[in-house]
């Protein structure tokens, strides 16, 4: 049997230690997209919205912060997480507790930078109508992030894609520790390098379809969304 | 008083004054139309009356308060429909929700007024110009505002969408709600207005009975108007 044709056998039987790194993955980013997007929604429209002190300032870091390499995050939260490092009497290097902050550190400007740039048109189109009620500045971000709903969950599917695909900050603060913190990329890049090309080939396969799935959501999302938008 | 009231009102951009020592007292009543040539200053007096813009010098009131402090007594529709990105039927839920209530039965009964019930869960997007300005009037009313504000809200309709636009402005005013209309359409003003408001070059130059000002306007700049030639 072909490397390919085992990678699919063991994809379709379900085998025990595929699904137990696939399932840790998906529970890491999705975690970890969550967390980012809690702060990152609010924080993008507010920055699409309001003229405030720093705003431009805080709009150029954000944008730095999109490439921002993965191992250096990794490394600077391995440093803040490490025994010696600020952070390291809560004992979570080396666990997923870790991945997720990395993954939600590197997501953060991502959802941010795609919220902003959803909520920015939107604002022009409706600020003389919120002007005219009288609606409180957490009504106005409520109803933009809302109207602007689907560009938004397309910020989180992007950014939930590029923390599933992440590999570089989850190795270094995860220690790819089999059974434990051992994700899809982290374990395709092991493999690889050991030979056992079956279970990467594997792991390759889902990752893969993950993504087209992503991406799939993300064109479907985008063109229901588009019925809602005015283009007379 | 009751009713508007605006006290040396003047209004400028980047040193040019738009708005000249504006002066004028108007009971809660009938049709106010505000007439006055393109770039007069019509849709910028509509603005600060409803206190979306603060005049740079004067004051503007509505029964003896603040024009900013008493929006919700109002309701403001603009020349150029904003439709939320929802269906007709969450578009119109929406002012109520701001407002913390909830009344199926007043959105119902907008739709209807508005004749758009058969649309009422399409996208908003999805309506033409002239079910978009009737959506954006009775999301306008169904706060059950006083007064309403049309800034041009039948340019570019055809006859058929403005005769129901009109409709609905006749019927919030027999329900007795106060309008403020502006409008070039001299047709549509004879038609509507119990009274005028003319202005021209920012100057508030006439304001008079609608009867009065078509039959003997008093001022050259009005007589021009009328005349089509301002």
């Amino acid at each position: 049997m072909t490397i390919l044709g085992q990678a699919a056998e063991l994809v379709l039987s379900a085998d025990a230690e595929l699904i137990g790194i696939v399932g840790l993955s998906l529970r890491v980013s999705l975690t970890a997209t969550l967390i980012a997007s809690l702060f990152a929604i609010p924080l993008g429209a507010a920055l699409a919205i309001w003229q405030f002190p720093f705003r431009q300032i805080l709009i150029v870091i954000s944008t730095s912060l999109m490439a921002l390499p993965p191992v250096v995050v990794g490394l600077i939260i391995y440093l803040l997480l490490s025994r010696a490092g600020p952070l390291g009497h809560y004992g979570i290097l080396f666990t997923p507790t870790a991945m997720i902050i990395a993954q939600s550190v590197l997501i953060f400007p991502i959802v941010l930078a795609l919220t902003r740039e959803a909520i920015l048109p939107l604002n022009r189109d409706y600020k003389n109508l919120l002007d005219a009620w009288d609606i409180s500045p957490i009504q106005r971000l409520k109803t933009l992030i809302w109207d602007a709903r689907f560009a938004v969950v397309t910020g989180l599917l992007a950014g939930f894609g590029r923390a599933l695909a992440e590999v570089g900050a989850v190795i270094i603060v995860g220690g790819n520790i089999a059974g434990f913190t051992r994700v899809m990329t982290t374990t395709i890049a092991l493999e690889t390098s050991k030979g056992n090309l079956q279970l990467a080939l594997a792991l390759g396969i889902v990752l893969l379809s993950i993504a087209i799935l992503i991406n799939a959501l993300i064109h479907w999302i985008g063109s229901f969304g588009r019925k809602y938008q005015v283009t007379r | 008083m009751t009713g508007l009231k605006l006290t040396d009102v003047s209004y400028s951009v980047d040193g040019t004054q738009l708005l000249h020592h504006i002066n004028f007292a108007q009971d809660n009543k009938g049709i106010n139309a505000i007439l006055g040539p393109n770039g007069a200053g019509k849709s910028l007096l509509l603005s600060l009356i409803h206190g979306v813009i603060r005049p740079d010098m004067g004051l503007v009131t509505w029964d003896g308060v603040a024009t900013h402090k008493n929006k919700h007594t109002r309701g403001f529709v603009f020349q150029t429909p904003i439709v939320l990105r929802r269906s007709v039927r969450a578009n119109l839920a929406y002012p109520l929700k701001i407002i913390g209530k909830n009344s199926s039965a007043a959105i119902d009964d907008m739709l209807e007024l508005s004749h758009l019930t058969a649309l009422a869960d399409q996208p908003a997007a999805s309506l033409s110009g002239g079910e978009a300005q009737r959506m954006a009037i009775a999301r306008a009313l169904i706060t059950r505002p006083t007064v309403l504000l049309l800034d041009e809200p039948c340019s570019n309709l055809d006859p058929a969408s403005t005769k129901l636009i009109e409709a609905m402005i006749r019927t919030f005013v027999a329900d007795s709600g106060s309008v403020y209309i502006s409008t070039h359409d001299l047709a549509q003003a004879k038609r509507l207005a119990d009274v005028v408001l003319f202005i021209e070059a920012g100057q508030l130059l006439e304001h008079k009975p609608a009867e009065d000002f078509f039959a003997t306007p008093a001022t050259p700049q009005a007589r021009a108007y009328l005349s089509g030639d301002l």
